[in-house]
């Protein structure tokens, strides 16, 4: 036998075997009791002590099994209400044939504790008694006549020869003893007529009172040595006045054949009214026995029904464990064997099917860590990527989008993923021209499409390039789109720049400098030649005058170019526009100036964080601009207003400039802000264009128009930021 | 059956019957009696007997009833709970001879003694032979010597049906409990 075998054994199977043992070892007992109540009296305690023994154990084993069993009800543990049916079936099966077979086994055991009582015997031995003591009566009768003429020849006996005379009474009486005593108890004298008995036999003291009470006292005595003796007391009175009484006691033998069978006929009818006497306790200590033994049977009934059933029901518990955790999705538990019974083949079928599940599921789940590695391992690129990346289904819903698409759009796109898109637009509404864009796509069924996308925001002015890709798939709902993006603001900006510049020191290079030779050659030909030559007509004068003055015009527009082009860097600090424009506009407050300026300027504006000197050069710009589309003929009235804008989450700052000239040229109206555009004869076409270069650099949006009422406007919107939003532009 | 199911209901009642009172009787010790007796330490108790109704209900029905006293010396010490130096006991047995209508009070194998009525025997029993427990000289170590002396009906030494009832019956529960007194030096 293995240790575990052993274990088991003696942890399971040894408690029962003792029970039962126990159990048959009362039934034993309580078997042999009815048949001898001398084994019963002996076996009496032990057979109580088991009982009690077993019935507690039992008890405590099955309140405990009882408790668990309720516990598992509650917390509706598989198997508990199959365990719960089970036991009381079985109960119900057991209880009411053992039940029975008590009442018909207590009933049998009293009808045979009745049947040892007899009436006639009773009466028999009663009579037997009486027959007995009346002989020993009539016997005690005689002796105490005996006795009585023996004190009367005694009473006056001389205390000397008191001796002598007592031998003499007691072979007239025929006594065994005869005994003279002092009433106090001193004896006076005695003779004996068997010297095995030649001590006085003393009274009991109280006898010895009856005796001098009543004069007489006689009774039955159990004799020394087996048999019956007679006592027999005479109160004799005193010998003589003043002299103490005597008592005179005889003792006589009973005839050995009379003693012996009075003795026994005494023995057995004080046996049987013991019996009699204990007809009842003994009925009741039986009575509780088998009670007990009845309760010990139920009681292990009930257990064999806790263990059969938790038998039974474990396969099913197992099953129904497993089952929940096939259902939460753990495969991996077998079930320990249950036999070769149904269920047996039931716990098999079920350990073969969750194997399978299980390694299926194990193929499923390598399959979904590879995708899931695929995926986490592009989701990573894209978080990397600088473009942004945003996917849009069918149904023109956001479905992901990647890190670098919020930090250029400036918009927590998490929280959009899985809404339509127009609810981003709803939110914010400066993300509106992108969102038209990708409806616009998201609808067509063009497979790529790019497009350069100008958002103005809280940042200002952004230009986004969008690239989309309709991705294929079977199913045309599930066809989704990938658009990627990148912000070509600060590309653009720097490409213009350069560009500009470059073109700057080509200028400086290829036209500028030979201006000067130029000038200067035709300014010596001019000194040299203008005096000499007279019948030149004054062509000389003339040409040489052109050229210089039209180097100078050269000069003017190089220089002009060269400040558009020209990209100083920005002297960002926090101004006060409206203050600004107050000390433009005072510049042009004079007399020598045809010029109103009217100022409507919002003292809620906030400061703003911009290039003082540019603003400056922006404000005369726009100022000689109007001047000059005015004209000379009329009076330039110019309306200056400030403002604060909110468009969505932003604020703006805009600044507006009307005029009272003709306005612009309708075909202007799209190349407005491009260089060279001017319908001045000698305006340079950079003016505007410069402006526009301003405000671009300041994040800004600008825009041209007519007013109802005749007068151009130039509208300038700059976005509101803070010093600190400003350094953290340039630090990134 | 029919007879069984009443007595089956009536088991309950039947113990909470003998768990009846004791109406009255018991086992007393009034006094030790204790002396020294050619150097020997005696007792001398005196006892105060009387049986309740059961107990005499049995007793007259031919059940022997045993009287069990129980003697013993004990010494005190400090830090432990007092040591038993002597201890014995002695058995009277009661019981009634019918033919002769005499009650008998029997100690181990002597000639029963024999009295015309149950108070008589016990008026013999409350005075007992003298009893000597130990020499003086076996109780002269360190300590305190206590002796001390308990009567009681001996339940063990019924039949085995009564001694079922008796155990839960208070009837039958008739001890004098320990009663003790110094030994003087």
């Amino acid at each position: 036998m293995t240790a575990s075998a052993f274990r088991r054994f003696v942890g399971r199977t040894l408690p029962w075997v003792a029970l039962a043992v126990l159990l048959l070892t009362s039934l034993y007992l309580m078997s042999a009791a009815t048949h001898d109540a001398a084994r019963f009296d002996r076996y009496y305690a032990w057979l109580l002590g088991l009982n009690a023994l077993a019935l507690v154990v039992l008890l405590g084993v099955i309140v405990q099994q009882a408790i668990r069993l309720y516990r598992h009800l509650k917390r509706r543990t598989p198997g508990a209400r199959l365990t719960r049916r089970f036991v009381l079936v079985f109960l119900a099966l057991v209880a009411p044939p053992v039940i029975v077979v008590y009442l018909f086994s207590v009933e049998l055991l009293h009808r045979g504790i009745d049947s040892w009582f007899d009436v006639r015997v009773e009466q028999s031995l009663n009579d037997a008694l009486k027959l007995g003591q009346i002989y020993l009566d009539d016997s005690k009768r005689n002796l105490l006549t005996s006795t009585r003429r023996a004190g009367a020849v005694l009473r006056d006996v001389d205390t000397k020869d008191a001796a002598r005379r007592l031998s003499e009474q007691l072979r007239q009486v025929n006594a065994r003893q005869l005994t003279l005593f002092t009433e106090s108890g001193r004896v006076i004298a005695t003779s004996s007529s068997d010297p095995r008995w030649l001590v006085p036999d003393y009274p009991e003291s109280v006898v010895l009172s009856i005796a001098r009470q009543r004069e007489f006292y006689a009774a039955l005595e159990p004799s020394r040595g087996g048999g019956l003796k007679m006592r027999v007391l005479m109160n004799l009175g005193p010998p003589a006045p003043l002299k103490p009484a005597r008592v005179l006691q005889a003792i006589y033998d009973v005839p050995e054949n009379v003693g012996l069978l009075a003795d026994r006929i005494a023995e057995d009818y004080e046996r049987y009214e013991t019996l009699v006497y204990l007809r009842q306790p003994l009925k009741l200590s039986f009575t509780i026995t088998l009670s007990l033994v009845l309760l010990l049977s139920l009681l292990l009934a009930i257990l064999a029904a806790f263990r059969a059933s938790r038998r039974l029901v474990a396969p099913i518990r197992n099953l129904a464990d497993a089952t929940g955790e096939v259902a939460a999705g753990r495969y991996g538990r077998q079930i320990p064997g249950a036999g070769d019974d149904e269920l047996g083949f039931l716990v098999r079928s079920f350990n073969a099917m969750t194997r399978e599940i299980d390694q299926s599921t194990r193929r499923a789940e390598e399959s979904r860590r590879a995708v899931e590695r695929q995926r986490t391992y592009l989701e990573a690129v894209l978080a990397r990527l600088s473009s942004g990346v945003l996917t849009i289904d069918s149904n023109a819903r956001l479905r992901t989008s990647n890190h670098a698409a919020n930090s250029i759009l400036g918009v927590a796109l998490k929280e959009y993923e899985g809404r339509p898109l127009i609810e981003l637009e709803d939110d914010h509404p400066l993300l509106s021209p992108l969102v038209r864009a990708l409806l616009e796509h998201a609808g067509s069924r063009r497979a790529d499409w790019r497009q350069e996308i100008v958002l103005f925001g809280a940042d200002g002015r952004q230009v986004l390039m969008c690239r989309g890709t309709r991705l294929a798939s079977p199913d045309r709902e599930a066809e989704n789109q990938v658009v990627v993006f990148d912000d070509l603001t600060a590309l653009i900006q720097a490409q213009r720049d350069a560009a500009w510049g470059e073109m700057a020191r080509r200028l400086a290079h290829e036209v500028k400098n030979p201006l000067t030779p130029i000038q200067l050659s035709a300014e010596r030909l001019r000194r040299r030649y203008l005096g000499r030559l007279n019948h030149d007509d004054g062509l000389l004068d003339r040409a040489t005058h052109t050229i210089v003055q039209q180097v100078e015009a050269l000069k003017k527009l190089i220089n002009a170019f060269g400040d558009y082009a020209r990209t100083p860097r920005l002297q960002l600090e926090s101004l006060s526009l409206n203050r600004l424009v107050r000390d433009v506009a005072e510049l042009y407050r004079n007399e020598d100036q045809p010029l109103d300026i009217e100022l409507a300027l919002d003292e809620s504006v906030p400061e703003v964080v911009a290039d003082a000197d540019r603003l400056r050069q922006l404000l005369h710009n726009l100022i000689k601009n109007a001047q000059e589309a005015v004209g000379a003929d009329a009076r330039c009235r110019l309306a200056v207003r400030t403002s604060l804008r909110r468009r969505g989450d932003a604020e703006h700052l805009e600044l507006s400039v009307a005029d009272n000239g003709p306005g612009f040229p309708r075909e202007l109206m799209e190349r407005l802000f491009e260089p060279y555009t001017t319908t001045k004869v000698r305006g340079t076409g950079l003016g505007l264009a410069i402006v526009k270069k301003i405000v671009e650099e300041h994040g800004g949006m600008i825009r041209a128009e007519n007013g109802p009422d005749g007068g151009a406007r130039v509208i300038v919107l700059l976005p509101v930021r803070q010093r600190a939003e400003v350094a953290r532009d340039r630090g990134a | 059956m029919r007879k069984s199911i009443p007595m089956l209901l009536a088991l309950p009642l039947l113990l909470a019957g003998c768990a009846g009172g004791r109406d009255g009787g018991g086992l007393r010790v009034r006094d030790l009696g204790l002396s020294e007796i050619d150097g020997r330490v005696v007792l001398r108790p005196g006892l105060a007997l009387s049986l309740t109704k059961p107990i005499e209900q049995a007793l007259d029905n031919g059940v022997a009833v045993t009287i069990l006293m129980e003697a013993r010396v004990t010494r005190g010490r400090d830090w432990f709970w007092p040591a038993t130096e002597v201890e014995k006991e002695r058995r009277y047995t009661l019981l009634y001879h019918s033919l002769s209508e005499q009650y008998l009070v029997r100690q181990g194998g002597q000639t029963p003694r024999a009295f015309p009525s149950r108070l008589a025997a016990l008026a013999a029993l409350s005075n007992p032979d003298p009893w000597p427990l130990a020499k003086t000289g076996a109780l002269a170590g360190d300590g305190h010597f206590r002796v001390a002396l308990r009567v009681s009906v001996d339940l063990q030494s019924l039949p085995a049906p009564l001694r079922l009832m008796a155990y839960f019956s208070p009837a039958w529960h008739v001890g004098s409990g320990w009663q003790s007194e110094n030994l003087a030096p």
